[in-house]
């Protein structure tokens, strides 16, 4: 059942002997590999939403990796390692995150327009850190899609971005040419120092 | 010094008429790599759409790229519900060095890859993996290539953007 079914647990607990010798499951688990749920539309059809945390419902539409969490600071990173990194270094600096957030690799403008939303429908968050190493992702869909969000959602909370790898320079340029409000950052650090310092200057 | 991957590696690219291929396939020729085929199937014999990979010979199958070819390696650009299935072709065609960046892939798909690599001639690296790369070299995989430097000390790290 776990091969066919792809699951990634599979627990019956607690397992009982009756006293005639019957074997009972009185309760079990579940976990399935959300990797192989396009082959599983029977198990889709078993997902019951009024469980799940309404961000993440809204995260996984747009196929986001989002975990809620309690800080002010909400990052919008791509690669999972990089997320905790920078997660780790806002802790560092005195400040702490309101989510866990992995845009992926090849995201579109959209997907980006929609993390942006995601992290400002969290009323705790008072700044954004943006934080890009981009190979498959291409820095100048971050910035389209930042600034997408930005005209759309009118962000009141500052926003630094730090921006690396494929296609920088354009990237740099369309949030350089695009008048917004924009702190940029050059490394790990700089991004946390300038979030952290952007914020406290807010709250002043 | 180079471990893996140097200037005269012969690379195949899977998947390489799709999105992702097209556009890191360019970037890798475009950095040195020697890109001497691409695999996909059903589009063998015919010219790769994009006028910078024009040139690349497309095979419907890995074995018969790397017969025509000589390929020592091979990057794998396929969608998670045939990745797998790419890696496989590929260890079934023994292809030395395998590298998968798909990310997504099955776990249950890639425990038979797994098993299917025991005792095979192959060598895997992935899947969910940004590549390797040798400075000024060879690159298989997604890293922008003007970071890296020719030095002493090689990198290995877990994930995309940690690097």
């Amino acid at each position: 059942m776990v091969v066919e079914k792809d699951m990634s647990l599979l627990e019956i607990n607690p397992l009982v002997v009756t006293k005639d010798g019957k074997l009972i499951c009185l309760d079990g688990k579940m976990d399935f590999d959300s990797n192989a749920l396009f082959r599983h539309p029977e198990i889709v059809a078993l997902r019951d939403l009024g469980e799940e945390d309404p961000a993440e419902i809204e995260a996984s539409k747009h196929d986001l990796a989002f975990i809620k969490l309690d800080g002010n600071i909400g990052c919008l990173v791509n690669g999972a390692g990089l997320a905790m990194a920078t997660m780790d270094i806002i802790k560092l600096f005195g400040v702490e995150p309101a989510n866990f957030l992995d845009v992926g690799g090849g995201a579109s403008k959209e997907k980006v327009q929609a993390a942006f939303k995601l992290i400002l429908s969290d009323p705790a968050v008072e700044g954004i850190p943006v934080n890009i190493f981009g190979g498959i992702m291409r820095c100048d869909i971050i910035a389209d899609g930042v600034i997408a969000a930005a005209r759309e959602m009118d962000i009141k909370v500052p926003l630094v971005v730090r921006l690396e790898g494929t296609n920088v320079e354009l990237g740099k340029k369309i949030l350089r040419e695009s008048g917004l409000k924009v702190v940029p950052a050059d490394d790990l650090a700089d991004a946390a120092r300038k979030i952290t310092g952007e914020v406290k200057k807010a709250a002043a | 010094m180079a471990i893996l991957i140097d200037k005269t590696t012969k690379v195949i690219c899977q998947g390489i008429t799709g999105s992702q291929g097209t556009f890191h396939t360019k970037q890798a020729k475009a950095y040195g790599t020697q890109i001497v085929g691409g695999v996909t199937p059903g589009k063998g014999g015919t010219k790769h759409p994009d006028a910078e990979l024009a040139d690349v010979p497309l095979f419907d199958s890995v074995e018969e790229a790397v017969k025509v070819t000589g390929a020592t390696a091979s990057s794998v650009y396929v969608p998670p519900p045939f990745a797998a299935d790419a890696i496989l072709e590929a260890i079934d065609a023994q292809v030395p060095l395998i590298v998968c960046i798909t990310e997504g892939i099955p776990v249950m798909d890639m425990v038979r890859v797994k098993r299917a690599l025991d005792g095979s001639k192959s060598r895997s690296l992935g899947p969910n993996c940004p590549g390797l790369l040798t400075p000024n070299e060879c690159k298989i995989g997604i890293m922008p290539g003007n970071i890296f430097k020719h030095g002493l000390v090689g990198i290995v790290s877990p994930g995309h953007a940690d690097l």
